[in-house]
């Protein structure tokens, strides 16, 4: 795949761009030799604007002196050299004949101050420098990018360098066990198995290190027999864990962090099948989510293990171990990026799946259940369909908790949409007892917490009301109410108030009902009641239309904010924006208009503004409509700006009558609507303004 | 110099010991966590929507940030489009911005391979790379059943 020429196209297309700066770095580092040599300008281009890192585009087009310009941070450097070196394994420093002398000498000599880069290229630099740096190294950082970089450089880098190298194992602690593993296990290097062993007999509880960096067969004899050697000797039962994974001991040790690592860093599937139930949870739930992949490459991506494990190169290479099938690999790992995908947006791509060929076990591994209980398995494989899927992965998504509680009941409304009561009471039935009460949390637990002493009844009765709404608002709703009762600050608590009334906006009623049973302080921050009676009234009567639209104008109102009052006024239905208009104090309204003047004058044809204004004022009591959308097209957001549009097209009569009165850059913007462009077809053509002509206010 | 050699020890013991504490405290996180930590800051930003990490989104309007107005909008229909069997690499290029989304776009069957090797890349995880593709990215995205 590589060498495609095809993909190679379609990544020189995306030089210079923002998803260029995305695919860059990774394909620098797998990308064939010379690969950009013939699109050096392109890329240098792309450096110039900040698209492409510099080290990328040098490792892409490869050693020149113009791509060692590019270089001037030391870590650049060092990831170039280490690039362009893996590219010519049999003539490890060919990169600084490619140079010129004065072009490389810089490059030398800024990495001969800059240990921590040096030792990152060390193999690929020339002997009596990494000599000198080798020598100078201090801390065990950099003796760990050594050790690194001898692992990834090509056997005759190592020999050439040998030596070095093997002042570095001698040099190497019991820190380093994982990288003298690795370097071991990729060099064959007897010295660096001798070293490994070495130190495991002064501190055999690190073998666990050891078993993680390499799989048990890897490991040489000589390891493999110290570490089993040492089981009576290591107080933190590490050598047992693993000599009782191998099958080599009977007795199982206890489990702790560091064993149950160990464990399963070298247990065999026949240990593991022998293992009764029990054990096997035991060991399996204290596993790590860092570790997990650890047991895929012990004992196969088993969905289990795959859900709790993290999509990195360590699981990619665990499971390659067992699937060897581009396919199925990809069929194996898909679940688990699908798992990391915003909740918002799961409902809508997992819709768009196909089905899967195993739908348990891709919830199961979406939803981070290492358990499938039987009721969960028999729902899910009697709705196996993507929507059943989307609905039930966003429930166990949301129920974890593991995003913002705005995001998970927009998401929960999206992915419940359309499901019937009957199909949503099933699907919850089917959930375990704690995942059930995050989503549909007990009805006398809310009202403690929430109600107001005197009115715990009546909220009964309202969140029994809530509960025969249909599932796409009544599961939000629910988890709202979880959220406020659980928030312990204002912000929480009108976080969770806006998703209450998102999740109830067509059911104005329900939502009264709960706010006038709350407590003072839940109430306070989902509907804070305005100081005038006449515009509590008010805010009542829209929030029986709106829940929404009535919270953005309640907390507008308190804030006395333009800004609120502008975002108040894009949610509210169109019908009730003159009724919330007049609710709100003049002087806020003339903050909400800003200067009238000017938007008269940014938004008129030249020589019409007397006209334009004397036509907002003809309209008389429906002013506020046509001069609030003037207003939000001369603002900043796009957003806004198609709210004034759409506002306008609801009223073809006044769009026809101020079109021929405003400027035409205006003009032009608002016949981008169908609606308006037929109100003012009999109007001559609008042409557009010169550039410098700003509708800006 | 034996005095520097003790104090050069010294503080290497030191350090490892500080990244012996770190890595059990990064460890126990995780518990309860997603594991990130081994993650840059870019991309970090890349990952969206992360309950610990929002302030690296913070807004300065509450109002705006509380509410759930889709800001993915172009990544998401870009992502959609790429599941559907798109091909064209620019119209699936906004999706290459969000780290999961490039993840999926690199291991869901049904993409196109080479949108695939895109998503791969762009989401840092190359030993995902596609098998060799079969289509050139000129002809009609395939039909969905």
């Amino acid at each position: 795949m590589r060498d495609s020429p095809i993909l190679s196209a379609a990544i020189a297309s995306l030089i210079g761009t923002d998803a260029g700066k995305r695919v860059l770095p990774t394909w620098a580092a797998v990308a064939p030799a010379g690969w950009g040599a013939s699109l050096a300008a392109a890329l240098i281009d792309a450096v110039r604007t900040d698209r492409c890192p510099p080290w990328s585009a040098a490792a892409l087009i490869g050693p020149t002196s113009d791509t060692a310009a590019l270089l001037t941070m030391f870590e650049g450097i060092a990831r170039a050299v280490r690039r362009w070196s893996l590219t010519t394994p049999n003539d490890p420093t060919a990169w600084m004949d490619a140079l010129a002398p004065a072009e490389r000498d810089r490059l030398l000599s800024t990495l001969r101050t800059h240990a921590d880069a040096a030792t990152r290229c060390l193999p690929w630099l020339p002997r009596p420098l990494a000599a000198d740096i080798a020598e100078a190294i201090s801390n065990m950082w950099e003796i760990r990018n050594a050790l690194d970089a001898y692992t990834a450089a090509s056997p005759v880098a190592r020999a050439l360098h040998a030596d070095i190298l093997a002042a570095l194992i001698q040099r190497a602690g019991w820190d380093h066990l994982a990288d003298l593993t690795r370097l071991a296990a990729a060099s064959r290097m007897d010295a660096a198995w001798t070293a490994v062993a070495h130190l495991l007999r002064d501190a055999p509880n690190d073998a666990v290190r050891v078993v993680a960096a390499a799989p048990w067969d890897a490991l040489h004899a000589d390891v493999q027999a110290t570490i089993l050697s040492a089981t009576d000797n290591d107080s933190t039962s590490i050598c047992a864990a693993i000599a009782f994974a191998r099958g080599v001991r009977g007795d199982a040790p206890p489990i702790t962090q560091a064993t149950v690592r160990a464990f399963f860093a070298a247990v065999t599937p026949t240990v593991w099948d022998t293992l009764t139930e029990g054990t096997q949870r035991a060991w399996r739930d204290a596993l790590s989510i860092l570790d997990a992949h650890l047991a895929v490459r012990s004992l196969g991506p088993d969905p289990m293990f795959l859900a709790g494990a993290t999509l990195d190169d360590d699981l990619i290479a665990a499971v390659h171990r067992h699937v060897r099938d581009a396919h199925a690999m990809r069929l194996t790992l898909f679940p688990i990026a699908v798992r990391y995908l915003p909740i918002a947006d799961v409902p809508a791509i997992v819709a768009a799946l196909p089905s899967p060929p195993d739908p348990v076990a891709f919830v199961q591994i979406v939803g981070r259940h290492r358990d499938m209980p039987l009721a969960l398995r028999d729902w899910i494989t009697a709705h196996p369909t993507p929507q059943a899927l989307a609905g039930a992965i966003t429930a166990l998504r949301a129920a974890s908790q593991s995003a913002a509680s705005a995001a998970r009941s927009a998401a929960l409304a999206a992915a419940f949409a359309g499901w019937s009561s009957e199909e949503a009471t099933a699907f919850l039935a089917a959930l375990p007892d704690n995942t059930r009460a995050m989503l549909h949390p007990n009805a006398d637990a809310l009202a403690s917490a929430l109600a107001h002493p005197n009115q715990q009844d009546v909220f009964r009765q309202a969140l029994a009301a809530l509960a025969a709404l249909p599932p796409s608002a009544a599961l939000p709703a629910f988890h709202a109410l979880d959220a406020l009762a659980a928030a312990s600050n204002l912000v929480q608590r009108r976080q969770a108030g806006e998703e209450l009334a998102r999740a109830l906006r067509n059911h104005g009623n329900g939502f009264l009902a709960l706010v006038d049973a709350l407590a003072d302080v839940p109430r306070t921050a989902i509907l804070p009641q305005p100081r005038s009676a006449p515009r509590a009234v008010a805010v009542r009567a829209i929030a029986a239309a709106d829940p929404l639209a009535a919270y953005r104008l309640a907390h507008a109102l308190r804030k006395g904010k333009s800004d609120a009052v502008l975002n108040a006024l894009m949610d509210a239905p169109f019908d009730t924006l003159t009724r919330i208009w007049r609710l709100l104090p003049e002087t806020l309204q003339h903050a909400v208009l800003g200067d009238l003047d000017a938007l008269l004058r940014d938004v008129a044809a030249p020589g019409r503004v007397d006209d334009l204004a004397q036509a907002l004022q003809d309209w008389g009591a429906d002013a506020p409509l046509p001069l609030l959308a003037l207003r939000m097209l001369i603002g900043d957001s796009e957003e806004r700006r198609a709210w004034g549009i759409s506002a306008l097209a609801r009223r073809p009569d006044v769009a026809a009558a101020l079109l021929p009165l405003m400027h035409a850059d205006a003009r032009m913007l608002l016949e981008h609507d169908v609606r308006i462009a037929i109100a003012g077809a009999d109007l001559p053509p609008s042409r557009p303004s010169t550039p410098a002509r700003r509708r800006r206010r | 110099m034996n005095d520097f050699a003790a104090k050069t020890h010294r503080r290497d013991a030191g350090r490892a010991e500080n990244f012996k504490n770190e890595m059990y405290a990064r460890r126990s996180m995780m518990r309860w966590s997603d594991s990130l930590w081994h993650l840059s800051l870019r991309t970090l930003r890349r990952c969206g929507e992360i309950p610990f990490l929002q302030w690296t989104h913070e807004s300065k309007d509450f109002m705006k940030e509380v509410s759930v107005t889709t800001p993915s909008s172009p990544a998401l229909a870009a992502t959609l489009r790429a599941l559907r069997g798109e091909t064209d690499v620019h119209v699936v290029a906004p999706a290459l911005d969000n780290l999961w989304f490039t993840r999926m776009l690199a291991l869901a069957l049904g993409v196109d391979p080479i949108i695939g090797a895109l998503g791969a890349l762009a989401g840092e995880v190359p030993n995902v790379l596609p098998p060799p593709c079969a289509t050139p990215p000129s002809s009609p995205p395939p039909s969905r059943p």
